[in-house]
């Protein structure tokens, strides 16, 4: 196992990359919500002013 | 043939009911494969011959790589629709793409620079494939820098519309670099006609990789469509039905 993890001594270039790529696809999958909660927000301050009219 | 189907795609509620079905089959997809890629990279391929363990660093690198051509491709396509025919949703499609092309093409940079190292002795080299891939990391800023800078959502899109198209030009040049320069980047492992470098054992973990990559991104640029969809509709009553309903 420890000789796996150090991948023949470059273990910090190699995990390094995966962790990057898992960090993007983390971010995407956050972003994305995020963008969904925002425009919720927007779509909602909307109708309150449309049925406060 | 009957193109009805692809047009129905352009009417926004059509398409957030259709992204709302297929983004989490997508997504399930996605992380099947990724899953089959990381144990098939990781565990199961034997070391490089010449690189060693580093060469793994080719399942997330490769993938990373071919989406940010990929992604820029679609959105520049987006961006000859909106440009020709100012379809809306192509519009949203442009919006979305950008951000998820351009994370992707900064990690095809960043996990090159980390191959680079050990490989190369160097991070970065002003080389041609690297340099036209910096450009090209530019480019999606720029068209994400440019749509926010407007605040008219119809002008924003087209003038970003315009930056993708014409920006497309660095896409084939970003492919190619490694065969019109003399390059320090290696040449392509996989083409589509030729045989591959790579044996079967490397190369199908690769295959997971960068087709589970590949559908996550799609999901996650229809999940950002679908909110830039709502918000641009929000008056509308399949709006109101939509969001109301008990999952968004």
């Amino acid at each position: 196992m420890s000789e796996w993890l150090a991948m023949g001594g470059h273990a910090v270039f190699v995990w390094s990359s995966f962790g990057l790529a898992a960090a993007t696809v983390l971010w995407n999958i956050w972003a994305a919500r995020a963008w969904m909660r925002h425009a919720r927000d927007e779509i909602t301050e909307i109708w309150d002013e449309d049925d406060g009219a | 043939m009957n193109w009805t189907w692809f047009h129905k795609l352009s009417s926004p509620p059509h398409f957030h009911r259709f992204a709302r079905r297929w983004t989490p089959w997508m997504e399930c997809a996605a992380a099947a494969l990724v899953v089959y890629g990381l144990i098939g990279g990781l565990i199961l391929a034997p070391p490089d011959y010449q690189q060693g363990e580093v060469y793994r660093i080719i399942y997330v690198h490769v993938p990373a790589a071919w989406l940010s051509l990929a992604l820029y491709s679609g959105m520049a396509v987006a961006g000859l629709i909106v440009l020709i025919w100012r379809v809306k949703l192509a519009e949203c499609a442009l919006i979305s793409i950008a951000p998820v092309g351009a994370s992707f093409t900064a990690l095809a940079l960043a996990t090159g620079m980390l191959w680079g190292k050990p490989t190369w002795g160097a991070y970065w080299v002003w080389d041609a494939r690297l340099t036209s891939e910096l450009v090209l990391l530019f480019l999606y800023l720029g068209v994400i820098a440019l749509h926010g800078a407007m605040s008219e959502p119809r002008a924003a899109a087209r003038a970003a519309a315009l930056l993708a198209v014409v920006g497309w030009v660095n896409v084939p040049i970003v492919r190619y670099s490694v065969d019109w320069w003399n390059s320090l980047h290696q040449t392509s492992s996989i083409t589509l006609l030729g045989k591959p470098t790579l044996d079967a054992s490397m190369l199908w973990p690769l295959f997971g990789m960068a087709l589970g990559l590949t559908l996550f991104s799609a999901a996650n640029v229809m999940r950002r469509m679908q909110a830039e969809n709502v918000r641009r509709n929000a008056r509308q009553r399949w709006v109101r039905e939509q969001l109301e309903a008990p999952h968004v």
